[in-house]
């Protein structure tokens, strides 16, 4: 079990009394360390509006940030989670037809779904939580005008390993 | 009429002495669990379980939480909710070898922000030398 | 059942009679020589010679069969002895015709006899007359060969039955071939013999009874069986069947008895034991297992899982199930069957993990379920649970297990309620919340009582399972009698709701424990807990210990004559009710008089 097991129960909690809207837990492990997510975009630049991030949280959690990542993956239709409310049910009918996940594309996602953001590297502290992490990244995407990969894509995903290092990049322009 | 009070079988609940009324969070900010309860790496609360009272900032944590955070060099001293630079209230606790390793702690990373200060200048310095 | 009588009743097949034929005279005599009126005459010479004639007829020995078919007497059915008289002589008469014949007679009659012999009437002479005889061929002396001829005459042995049996009856037995028939016959009256004799003797399932039927059977069946059928086969040699057969019917008793010889364990034990013993016998299958199960199922449904009967019943029965059927089965595989439609219906009673809580705890006499606090104190001398893959000693699972069948688990029985739980923590917050109230009212010697009992619900749920509990203990460790002090988060179900303020004076005296505290305690300080503090007052020269509640409202008298009702519930920030209810006990000891809604010292 986690040294800090309360906390990470208490966030467990709050995600499911309170769910994030458009955001959806797709599973997670009995130890609350590993998590999927499903995260559904509004911007009208992207043709798939679902994507699914990864996200584990290391023995230092919350000293240090969850590391996180988006994957490919087949969807199924209709899967369980905990988005809607009584207000605004699941609308089955524009439950889309996308079958599968891919890497959103992003200035900051690098193609094999690794992420570079501030707030899972240096400005990370333990007052954020991982709610902040997955409003942050919908934000990101969703004020996204930039369709490209990062520059660097190519030689980055060759040497990567399973998740992004801290010292794995060089911050890109924060202006996107 | 008489009356004495001869013997009490008193029951009390103990509280830390924040010394501010005005406290708006009572939870660590870093493990969630209130001032009164143990930090994770804790068996019992109280004595063995101290609090580290913010002093600029106000933020209270549990001190082997905040010690956790500010072992990191990423947390290069701030404090983790404000971001500002942490240092906390002396006159709140007894010294102990854990206080001792927090002070030891903090002037680190103090060191290293003067550190990277003057390196910056340093630096500046050496553009305006070499614009000459 | 269409019988070749009937056959001929539709379909007449020719008989002597109906040939045509020159010897019509010879014919005639002949059938009137054959015609039965016993005993058979010697014929004459002029039939002799009919005889011969009549037996070259084409066909004669078909014709002959037909005729003796249609005219077969009607042997009817009396007493045993009569009847078979009667055969006796019928049969001596055809065989007698036979003689003469050259032929041999049996094929036709023989088959007659066989369908008399069918006869329920005469099956049921054949019965009764064994069931009443038939622990009585023991004192003959046995004729073995089955072709025993008795000797002409001679009638020099003992016992009127074996005489009878064995001289006239067999004899006649064995000259119509019914051997099997009659085999079949006594072995199921000795079944129902046997059958009688358990029904009759061993319902008690607080005794032992294998050792004394065995000797019954040993002694007074198996010796008549023996000499009875030896003489119809002589290699018969069936005492391990006929013991398997009596055991299977004990089995069957105790097995009907299943449900009521649970209720009376511990009574019941010697049942229990011998069904244990009977089920591992060698010819012993599974289906004996199969039914056993079945049958106690359907009695827990009818019986057992209803509202009418209160949850510690329910427990208490669970425990003897677990006894009784570790007796009948140890390897656990029947009670693991057996339990679980109990284990799903008492997940949903509200209050049981109450009453296991205190169960398990209760040391006291008025613990009906002191056989759980009895299995918890031995949870120290309890083994190590060995690893199935660590364990020498391990052998395959029998193979009507259940496919989820965990051996371990079964057998311990504190480990068995558990575990119909899906976690501990129903049961460790139960604990916590009864030994905080232990805590909080305790006595001196109360303190290391609760830590024993505390370290053996450890040994059973785990040391690292009780985080509250530990800091509850540690806080009581820390406090004195006169004040106890304690981490309130972790006492948050046992302190409650504030009902009132402490009055001034109480406040100051306290604010000494608080001075105190802080002394020792660097930046922490303490907040009385009024509902869970008491104080010893005395008023007008008596000792009175009360809660602070009581002590508050009778300061508010010292310096004062007279208080009313509504100065009490402002100043002190009670109900109405409560502060009414703290007067009227002060009023009862005297120390106040009511006079109306004021309260005045009465001194």
């Amino acid at each position: 079990m986690h040294p800090f097991h309360k906390r990470l129960l208490k966030e467990f909690k709050s995600l499911n009394k309170n769910p994030l809207p458009s955001i959806k837990i797709l599973s997670n492990n009995e130890n609350l360390t590993n998590f999927d997510f499903e995260i559904e975009i509004t911007n009208g630049l992207y043709d798939d509006k679902l994507y699914k991030l990864v996200v584990v949280i290391t023995k230092e959690y919350p000293v240090s940030p969850p590391k996180a990542k988006f994957v490919v993956g087949t969807r199924e239709a209709g899967e369980s989670g905990s988005t809607g409310t009584s207000e605004n049910p699941i609308d089955v009918s524009s439950d889309t037809m996308q079958s599968s996940y891919k890497i959103p594309i992003h200035p900051h996602i690098y193609s094999n779904g690794h992420i570079c953001l501030n707030l899972l590297g240096d400005d990370w502290t333990p007052a954020c939580t991982i709610e902040s992490i997955l409003i942050s990244l919908q934000s990101m995407i969703n004020n996204n005008t930039d369709m490209t990969r990062p520059p660097d894509d190519n030689r980055y995903i060759k040497y990567a390993g399973e998740f992004a290092s801290k010292d794995g990049f060089v911050y890109h322009d924060d202006s996107v | 009429m008489k009356v004495e009070i001869v013997d009490w079988q008193a029951v009390a609940s103990w509280h830390w002495d924040l010394k501010d009324d005005s406290i708006t969070d009572e939870l660590c900010g870093i493990c969630r669990v209130a001032f009164d309860g143990t930090c994770p790496n804790c068996k019992y609360p109280g004595n063995e379980c101290p609090l580290i009272l913010g002093a600029g900032c106000q933020h209270n944590f549990h001190l082997h939480c905040i010690l956790q955070w500010l072992e990191q060099d990423t947390s290069k001293g701030l404090c983790p909710m404000c971001r500002q630079v942490f240092e906390f209230r002396k006159d709140f606790n007894t010294v102990t070898k854990d206080i001792n390793s927090l002070l030891m702690l903090i002037d680190g990373h103090k060191s290293m922000r003067d550190r990277e200060v003057d390196e910056e200048f340093d630096s500046f310095d050496d553009d305006l030398r070499m614009n000459d | 059942m269409i019988s070749t009588d009937i056959i001929n009743s539709i379909f007449p097949r020719d008989t002597l009679n109906d040939i045509e034929t020159d010897l019509e005279n010879d014919l005639a005599l002949f059938l009137e020589w054959i015609s039965f009126k016993p005993p058979l005459m010697d014929p004459s010479p002029r039939i002799r010679v009919a005889i011969k004639n009549v037996v070259n007829i084409n066909n004669f020995n078909g014709y002959l069969h037909n005729s003796i078919n249609n005219n077969f007497p009607d042997i009817t059915i009396t007493t045993i002895d009569e009847t078979m008289m009667n055969i006796k002589q019928v049969y001596q008469f055809y065989s007698d015709i036979g003689k003469f014949l050259g032929l041999d007679i049996s094929p036709i009659i023989n088959y007659k006899f066989q369908i008399l012999l069918e006869k329920p009437q005469f099956q049921h002479l054949l019965i009764t007359y064994f069931d009443d005889n038939l622990l009585q061929f023991d004192d003959c002396l046995s004729p073995v060969s089955p072709k025993f001829n008795p000797p002409a005459g001679d009638k020099g042995l003992k016992g009127d039955t074996g005489d009878t049996f064995f001289y006239q009856y067999l004899p006649i037995f064995n000259q119509l071939n019914v051997g099997d028939n009659i085999m079949k016959i006594v072995v199921s009256v000795l079944i129902k013999k046997i059958k009688e004799y358990i029904l009759n003797n061993c319902v008690n399932y607080e005794l032992f009874f294998i050792d004394s039927i065995n000797q019954w059977i040993k002694t007074m069946i198996y010796p008549n069986f023996k000499i009875l059928l030896r003489s119809i086969d002589a290699n018969f040699n069936y005492l391990s069947e006929i013991l398997t057969i009596s055991h299977n019917e004990f089995i069957s008793l105790r097995i009907n008895q299943i449900f009521d010889m649970v209720k009376a364990y511990p009574q019941s034990e010697p049942g229990l034991i011998e069904l244990n013993k009977c089920l591992n016998f060698k010819n012993e299958s599974h289906n004996q297992r199969d039914r056993l199960v079945s049958i106690f199922l359907d009695k827990i449904d009818s019986e057992l899982l209803n509202s009418g009967i209160n949850t510690i019943n329910l427990i208490k029965m669970y425990i003897k199930i677990i006894k009784s059927f570790l007796i009948i089965d140890a390897k656990g595989v029947l009670l693991d069957k057996v339990i679980r439609p109990l284990r799903a219906y008492l997940k949903h009673r509200d209050d049981i993990i109450q009453k296991l809580v205190i169960g398990l705890i209760d040391d006291s006499s008025s613990n009906e379920l002191i056989a759980l606090n009895i299995e918890l104190s031995k949870s120290e001398k309890r083994k190590l649970k060995i690893d199935e893959f660590s364990d020498l000693n391990w052998v395959p699972d029998p193979i009507d297990a259940l496919p989820d069948f965990k051996n371990f688990k079964i057998k311990d029985i504190i480990e068995s309620l558990i575990s119909i739980f899906d976690s501990k923590e129903i049961f460790i917050n139960e604990f916590t919340k009864f030994f905080g109230n232990k805590l909080i009212n305790r006595s001196d010697n109360d303190i290391s009582k609760i830590l024993k009992l505390i370290n053996l619900l450890k040994l059973r749920f785990g040391k690292n399972e009780f985080f509250n509990l530990d800091i509850m203990i540690q806080d009581i460790l820390n406090s004195s009698p006169q004040l106890t002090v304690l981490s309130h988060l972790y006492w948050s179900d046992i302190i409650p709701e504030s009902t009132g303020s402490v009055h001034e004076e109480l406040n100051k005296e306290f604010a000494h424990f608080n001075k105190n505290f802080q002394k020792k305690s660097f930046n922490r300080y303490l907040k009385m807990i009024p509902e869970l503090s008491k104080v010893t007052l005395k008023v007008n020269g008596k000792n009175y210990q009360v809660d602070m509640h009581h002590a508050s409202v009778i300061m508010m008298f010292k310096d004062k004559e007279e208080v009313g009702l509504d100065e009490v519930v402002r100043e002190l920030n009670m109900n109405e009710y409560n502060a009414g209810n703290v007067l009227k006990f002060w009023v009862e000891e005297g120390v106040l008089l009511k006079l109306g809604g004021v309260y005045v010292t009465n001194d």
